[in-house]
């Protein structure tokens, strides 16, 4: 029985899938839906560019998450919006062993071939290290 | 002037490709600002030898000192003056081990192992000793160790430890005279009255047009800095400590440290790290890598010789000593101001200066990888308990997230 869903949100379209994806699966089952956003800390954190970035990434996911309360409200869904700071599937995943996610939505990741390449995709850690199951949305989804 | 426009637009286009490279691989702007400025150097010098970026302009040194004195001015607002009030025997005897240890140990390595000389030697000192506020308060950031009152404590240290640096930095290489007194004397003053008549000029003024408190900080930094250069000390040194007095007012207006932060941000550091990057000689990091990585090692090595006896000192258990000591060996910004406050001052060579500032960088990543993958204090990741002030600005941040 699926309880608590976490969907992960960067504002880019494919995680906009996954966000209504994860809206249609706790429709489904009657869960919790949690949108967990991470503002990424650049390496090495720097004097006063860190706080700028933080801030900024802050307001920023502030204004994203209206638009997604907005479409949830539409589908009578109540959605937990929440910012975390740090390497995102770290971030995602210390979030789902906290809070007990029975299952995490995530988009699949297209842009940024050579960061990806160098770093690892976000999906491919969160696959492998989250403690529950994670599934990986197309971006052709859309709500119903 | 067509020649300034051209070199103005060069160098602009490079710290667009840095911010551009900062983003692609989620590294700090000024890390990469850092070496694209070392490669640009390096291939203007080996494909049109004769030419230079212009490091040695006087607009692009008048630039880049600003964005010095600006970078530090905000490093030094964004101290969180609750973090003083409560344990400060403990901030001040971690953040004192923290610079006085690598200070010390350092500069003996540079003189006797490396066989610097004497004022090369203490400056090695200086730029080793230092320590990055930003690297421990994303990390505490990260985990939520800040709202723990080991997160503050760590953090208050932290800026007792950059204090250190840029004291020493100020005061060890310009000659005692009576300049040196004056300087002081007016530089106490000033920062004692400060905070009063900057409260009162904000509330007065504030909300004038034409970016009125823009020009009131510039004025404040730029004279108090043409001060410290006439006593043959650095400008970066007032700049830090009037961030730090006046991080309990000016530093808590949010829409003000923005603007400055555009500024800063968005025109004067790149001119900083690009140049301290296009100063750097790769060719001396390759013929001799060992020195680097002999200064790396030796601030880590003294870091832990100064910072986990202080630790122990304050009671706290072996892995959040170690983790302190660790979180505590990194530093990047102040690094790189000594450095280059080496080179253009004459005390240390070409070459000094290249491994100097390898070893900042270094020491920027290695300590923070080697806390986080073996030695953070898990058991403090879920403490959460401890948010003691209305007043203090970095949980705040977190409170809102959270």
């Amino acid at each position: 029985m699926i309880k608590k869903i976490l969907v992960a949100y960067d504002g880019s379209e494919e995680s906009y899938s996954a966000f209504l994806f994860g809206i249609d699966i706790a429709k489904k089952f009657e869960a919790e839906l949690e949108v967990l956003s991470v503002v990424r800390v650049l390496e090495p954190p720097e004097e006063v560019e860190t706080r700028d970035n933080l801030e900024r990434g802050k307001e920023h996911y502030k204004k994203l998450f209206k638009k997604l309360n907005q479409e949830a409200k539409e589908k009578n869904i109540h959605i937990k919006t929440e910012i975390a700071l740090g390497h995102p599937a770290e971030q995602i995943i210390r979030w789902a062993e906290k809070n007990h996610i029975d299952i995490i939505f995530l988009g699949h990741q297209t842009k940024n071939t050579f960061g990806r390449w160098l770093l690892g995709s976000t999906p491919d850690k969160v696959v492998h290290h989250a403690p529950c199951t994670v599934t990986i949305v197309k971006n052709n989804h859309s709500a119903k | 002037m067509s020649e300034v426009w051209f070199l103005v637009s060069v160098w602009i286009f490079l710290a667009l490709v840095s911010t551009f490279i900062s983003i692609w691989l989620g590294i700090a702007t000024a890390l990469s600002e850092i070496i694209v400025g070392m490669i640009a150097q390096a291939i203007i010098v080996g494909f049109f030898g004769g030419f230079s970026l212009g490091a040695s302009e006087s607009w692009i040194t008048f630039l880049a000192g600003s964005g010095a004195i600006l970078l530090t001015f905000l490093a030094g607002a964004e101290l969180d003056p609750a973090v003083f009030k409560m344990k400060w025997k403990e901030v001040g005897l971690i953040g004192l081990a923290g610079f006085f240890a690598p200070f010390f140990g350092c500069a003996a390595v540079a003189y006797y192992y490396l066989q610097w000389n004497l004022m090369a030697s203490w400056l090695c000192g200086v730029a080793l000793s230092t320590t990055s506020v930003a690297v421990v308060y994303a990390v505490m950031l990260e985990l939520g160790l800040n709202r723990t009152e080991y997160g503050k404590v760590v953090l208050g240290a932290c800026f007792i430890n950059d204090l250190g640096t840029v004291i020493a930095l100020g005061l060890i290489f310009s000659p005692f005279t009576i300049k040196t007194i004056i300087f002081v004397l007016i530089s106490i003053l000033v920062f004692i009255a400060l905070p009063k008549i900057t409260t009162y000029f904000f509330r007065k003024y504030g909300n004038l047009p034409a970016e009125i408190e823009t020009k009131y900080i510039l004025l404040l930094l730029f004279a108090m800095g043409a001060l410290a250069a006439w006593a043959g000390s650095e400008a970066v040194l007032p700049a830090y400590i009037i961030g730090m007095v006046l991080a309990g007012s000016v530093g808590k207006n949010q829409a003000f440290i923005r603007r400055l932060r555009t500024l800063t941000l968005g025109l004067l550091t790149p001119f900083y790290f690009l140049r301290a990057g296009s100063l750097v000689s790769i060719s001396a990091l390759i013929a001799a890598p060992f020195i680097f990585l002999i200064l790396l090692a030796t601030k880590m090595v003294t870091k832990f010789i100064g910072v986990y006896p202080a630790a122990k000192m304050a009671k706290y258990p072996k892995l959040e000593a170690i983790y302190t000591t660790l979180l505590m060996s990194t530093g990047l910004t102040f690094g790189t101001i000594a450095s280059l406050f080496g080179l253009t001052h004459g005390i240390i060579t070409k070459e000094q200066y290249s491994y100097l500032v390898a070893a900042v960088i270094a020491s920027a990543v290695v300590p923070t990888i080697i806390a986080n993958a073996f030695y953070l204090p898990r058991h403090l990741l879920h403490e959460d308990n401890e948010i003691t002030s209305k007043n203090e600005k970095m949980p705040e941040l977190l409170k809102e997230i959270k």
